[in-house]
């Protein structure tokens, strides 16, 4: 998101606490989580598109495995665990042909959605 | 006297007319009124703008002020004002009425919504929570309520999202969101909010909420009379959100600024306007509503009541907030009346003026909230709902 200057409203920036620059304080920033943000998150149109571009460019990594990776460390940095990886390789399988192409939106969108995300420092 | 149970705002920003809207001034020279008419409306002796013929059909609905008055001819300040009773400055960002109306309501209403809803998108410029902070923060939709798809933005997912997908999200997210922060760390606390928070959100996506945003469960015979333009399905939704049972709904709607070819930009706006406004008050009234529900039209501030006719203006009006006029109905409000009275060119009022105190005031009132009680925050705030103030200009007149 692309702000030229601070009066410009956004809804968004809103909803997750900018503070209103009456001071120069952090404090004034709110870092309350509510289900409106969660909400966001879980279900915006804006944020889905971005996500779509995302999983887009790692579709040109080779294989599953490497696609993966690829969300992972955009996402949060790190590479999936073995557990992890367990897991989204069996939904693969289970999903089949046509359905496993899927996986990589919906982590993704997990990630995204996930404590670790916004949390982890 | 009853309270109201919800508040529906029709804020008209950047400015509406007074002359081409609630006070026309048919006798005035050219260079006031454009040439242009009033027309008498079902209640006797009040007149409205030739530009709103379906609202002169029900003015038994609604009431009109038309001695609105304040001395701030700036967007800004003059919407802080009207929205809190305050004038900016001082350090302090106050609440406008929507977050403290819904705040103080919220406790007898027990929908999944939030209970302050905005169409469709926020005044910009100006926070309408204020101090209050996120939790007071208005549900903006965003979207277009006048499309096949009203997509608002968190409740309704986005188009190729069905429910079974959504299903299968819910279930990775339970796997893969295994990571915990180590207790006591201060990210524990915020951990178990953001789960919380995220439970709330799921019953709001998954309940019936989102059928609130359906058009589609409305007769196109109902789309139709309301209008099918942005301010006519905007105000058919503020209408299912009433009775939803949302405490406020706010509806802005932008394009009242017409400095230059005003007559232009009015004509148009005034047209669909007023089919909506018309359609959304006989709605209430036909199904029960309009007597808990107070409904509000306005902004900021009026407009110069000389047309400036040179370039670049090319028949403008700027901005005028000594005297300028607001629509009110329901929830304890009287129809068929008119407050107030201005000169012969709608430049100042005559008699009973009207200061955003008493008019805030008087919708506080309604909504069962004393304007000079406390006014409820977490932040510690000492402060009442609005400045110490007289009461006397309270419209009490126009209560049922």
């Amino acid at each position: 998101m692309c702000i030229e200057d601070g009066s410009i409203s956004s809804g968004f920036l809103t909803l997750f606490g900018r503070p209103t620059r009456d001071t120069g304080l952090e404090s004034e920033r709110g870092c309350d989580v509510t289900a409106k943000q969660r909400l966001y998150l879980f279900n915006s149109g804006s944020l889905a598109r971005q996500i779509d571009n995302m999983v887009k460019a790692s579709g040109k990594k080779a294989g599953f495995r490497e696609r993966i990776d690829d969300i992972y460390w955009r996402l949060i940095s790190r590479a999936p665990t073995a557990r992890e990886f367990g897991f989204l390789d069996g939904e693969r399988k289970r999903r089949g042909k046509r359905g496993w192409s899927e996986v990589p939106r919906e982590l993704a969108w997990s990630l995204v959605n996930s404590k670790e995300f916004l949390l982890r420092t | 006297m009853k309270q109201a149970k919800s508040v529906v705002e029709i804020w008209l920003w950047g400015g509406p007319s007074q002359l081409e809207t609630f006070d026309p001034k048919p006798n005035a020279p050219r260079d006031f009124n454009g040439g242009l008419k009033a027309i008498p409306t079902n209640v006797p002796g009040m007149e409205v703008h030739e530009w709103w013929p379906e609202l002169a059909k029900c003015a038994d609905l609604y009431s009109i002020i038309r001695t609105m008055t304040h001395r701030h001819n700036g967007h800004e300040s003059a919407t802080y004002l009207m929205q809190t009773g305050r004038l900016p400055g001082g350090g302090e960002i106050c609440p406008a009425i929507g977050a403290v109306i819904s705040q103080a309501k919220c406790g007898a209403y027990n929908g999944e919504l939030p209970p302050y809803v905005i169409l469709t998108s926020a005044k910009g410029r100006f926070s309408e929570v204020g101090f209050l902070g996120a939790d007071a923060a208005p549900l903006v939709t965003g979207g277009q309520p006048n499309s096949a798809r009203f997509v608002v933005d968190g409740i309704v997912p986005p188009a190729g999202v069905t429910p079974e997908i959504a299903k299968r999200r819910f279930e990775m997210l339970a796997e893969i969101d295994a990571w915990r922060p180590s207790e006591g760390s201060p990210n524990a606390a915020l951990a178990a909010a953001f789960d919380a928070a995220g439970a709330e959100a799921r019953r709001i996506a998954e309940g019936d909420a989102a059928k609130v945003f359906d058009l589609s469960l409305e007769s196109a015979e109902t789309r139709e009379r309301y209008g099918r333009t942005t301010v006519g399905q905007s105000l058919l939704v503020a209408r299912r959100l009433v009775e939803y049972g949302v405490p406020y709904v706010t509806f802005n709607h932008p394009g009242w600024d017409s400095h230059k070819r005003h007559f232009e930009t009015m004509k148009k706006r005034s047209a669909e306007t007023d089919v909506a406004v018309a359609a959304f008050l006989s709605d209430l009234k036909a199904r029960g509503l309009l007597e808990s529900t107070v409904v509000w039209m306005g902004g900021e501030f009026g407009r110069t009541p000389k047309v400036g006719w040179e370039p670049p203006w090319n028949g403008g009006r700027n901005h005028f907030a000594s005297c300028f006029s607001m629509l009110v109905a329901g929830g304890g409000f009287k129809g068929g009346c008119v407050v107030g009275q201005s000169d012969e060119t709608a430049s100042k009022p005559v008699s009973r003026p009207v200061s955003p105190q008493d008019f805030l005031g008087s919708v506080y009132e309604l909504c069962g909230i004393d304007p000079d009680g406390p006014l409820p925050n977490r932040q510690g705030k000492k402060m009442t709902v609005l400045p110490p103030q007289s009461e006397a200009g309270r419209l009490r007149e126009i209560y049922a």
